[in-house]
């Protein structure tokens, strides 16, 4: 059932715009390492992971939610969840499914977005540290997404993009107890690039935050479709 | 044998409320849901697909909540009222899909067997998204029967359906209902229900108000006049074919289309046909904006409520 609801998901993403715009909107890091790389001495290559980052953290913001939570959302707010609840499926088969097709799109297009802007600003592959990060972020911003668009349907996209630009991201810059709430600041521990006042520490601890706070979200997206009625 | 059991069963939405203390048992065969809009026969019909849980009461199908119970769903189709479906799909891809969830083991022979059913094997490949009401109504069907399901639930399948069309609609569930499927069917228009079995359920505000044979509440329906809204690119032929029917009241051009009030909606229906075909009139939409129905249950209820 799951893979069902998956595959119908993709043909319907690939028929569709969002793919084209999400594209778009994963290869602005890679303008701004063209930039960046034409702005700069090449002493200062070793600079540029953490501008990236900080142009990447929008991207993640951004591309999971087009997918996800438009998704989730379009199908509750256009009624035709019906059909998927009419059928004898669990309701978590639903969330599941569009996980399942959406997440790792998500998360390639970031993906591709990162290592194409780290290749051309630094002239290397990306450190497969920061590979990790990225995707552990992208795929935990699907989770957000998911919640997000399963609480709110009809603004489930913008609520997520505002969430992640208004809430996650600023307080991963402020440097209190707070920033543990983060995904981007999470993700950015993960992929072992710099953060001000904290010493690389080992990889667990934030890959098992991002994990929950992942998991959480998806927890809440759960709950609240097991009680919707269409 | 009950295939579905209401006792005091309600639903609120909120503070709105949509079906009142309802009790009510359905045995079998094609059962007509009458009432005018936002009477809850939608709500009705969302309860018995498992869409909606009772607020208050219980509601079972085949013995079990289809709310709760996923399994029991596999004996349901439900086709629903709003046009919004999966449109990027081509319909066999959307039936197929739908049979495939149902847990059907050849999905994409049952869909097809389906849509040749409903009369849709020339447009199969081609997407949702450019299909008319009519071919949209036929695919909903398709959707609802395509895993063979004992009970069918389908709410408004007539809305917006052009006359040639609905004539076979109303033969291929009629069917259906002889091939031994238990039917529910909603409408706002008796006519409609008529067409397709003389058992009906009288909904109004919530509550079940009757039940059984078609002829009283037809007698008291045929004293108000029955609204019919046909929009098609020659108001004024359908105008011209029909101003000298003794059974219309009246008619009324708006801009590319034509409302007709007529004491007799049968032969109207009829002739409206008749003109469509004779004269090559495109119809985009037929609709009965039958407000008058909420006048005759007003009425029936005596202002009780």
């Amino acid at each position: 059932m799951i893979g069902t609801i998956a595959r119908v998901t993709l043909k319907r993403i690939s028929r569709g715009q969002a793919v084209w715009v999400a594209l778009g909107i994963s290869l602005i890091p890679v303008i701004v390492a063209m930039v960046l790389r034409q702005a700069a001495p090449a002493s200062d290559r070793a600079e540029f992971t953490l501008d990236l980052y900080v142009v990447e953290m929008f991207v993640i913001a951004i591309v999971p939610a087009l997918f996800v939570a438009s998704s989730i959302g379009e199908e509750i707010e256009d009624k035709t969840i019906t059909y998927l609840w009419s059928r004898p499926l669990p309701r978590w088969h639903v969330i599941a499914g569009k996980l399942v097709a959406l997440a790792p799109i998500a998360a390639a297009l970031v993906l591709v977005g990162w290592l194409l802007a780290i290749q051309i600003a630094e002239d290397r592959l990306a450190p497969l540290s920061t590979i990790i990060g990225i995707v552990a972020a992208s795929l935990a911003v699907s989770f957000v997404a998911a919640g997000i668009g399963t609480l709110a349907p009809k603004h489930g996209m913008a609520l997520t993009i505002i969430y992640m630009l208004l809430f996650d991201v600023p307080i991963g810059e402020i440097p209190a107890s707070l920033q543990v709430l983060s995904i981007t600041h999470q993700a950015r521990l993960l992929a072992g690039i710099a953060v001000r006042g904290v010493r690389e520490t080992d990889r667990l601890a934030p890959a098992i935050t991002l994990a929950v706070l992942g998991g959480v979200w998806l927890a809440v997206g759960l709950w609240k479709i097991r009680r919707t009625e269409a | 044998m009950t295939i579905v059991a209401a006792e005091r069963c309600s639903k609120w939405y909120g503070h709105v409320l949509g079906i009142s203390d309802v009790t009510w048992k359905l045995e079998g065969g094609i059962v007509g849901l009458l009432g005018p809009n936002g009477a809850g026969k939608s709500t009705l019909i969302k309860m018995m697909a498992g869409l909606l849980r009772p607020s208050r009461g219980a509601l079972t199908v085949f013995g079990k909540s289809p709310f709760d119970d996923v399994g029991v769903k596999r004996r349901i189709g439900y086709a629903p009222e709003h046009e919004k479906t999966w449109d990027t799909l081509t319909a066999i891809e959307l039936v197929t899909a739908m049979a495939e969830l149902a847990g059907v083991e050849k999905p994409k022979a049952a869909a097809e067997r389906a849509l040749v059913e409903m009369g849709m094997q020339d447009a199969m490949k081609r997407r949702v998204k450019g299909f008319s009401k009519g071919m949209r109504q036929r695919t909903k069907l398709a959707t609802a029967i395509a895993h063979d399901p004992d009970f069918l639930l389908l709410d408004e399948p007539l809305t917006g359906v052009d006359p040639v069309a609905r004539i076979d609609i109303v033969e291929r569930i009629k069917k259906l209902g002889d091939a031994g499927k238990t039917i529910v069917v909603s409408s706002h228009v008796l006519y409609e229900i008529e067409a397709l079995t003389r058992e009906i359920v009288v909904i109004y505000r919530g509550q079940v108000l009757a039940e059984g044979n078609v002829y009283e509440i037809r007698k008291l329906i045929d004293q108000h006049p029955h609204r019919i809204r046909v929009e098609c690119d020659q108001p004024h032929a359908i105008g011209a074919a029909l101003a000298q029917a003794d059974h219309v009241a009246r008619l009324v051009f708006e801009r590319g289309a034509v409302l007709i009030e007529t004491r007799d909606p049968d032969r109207c229906y009829d002739q409206l046909a008749g003109a469509v075909l004779d004269a090559g009139i495109t119809v985009s939409t037929l609709s009965s904006p039958d407000n008058n129905l909420g006048a005759v249950f007003d009425y029936l209820t005596g202002g009780r409520r």
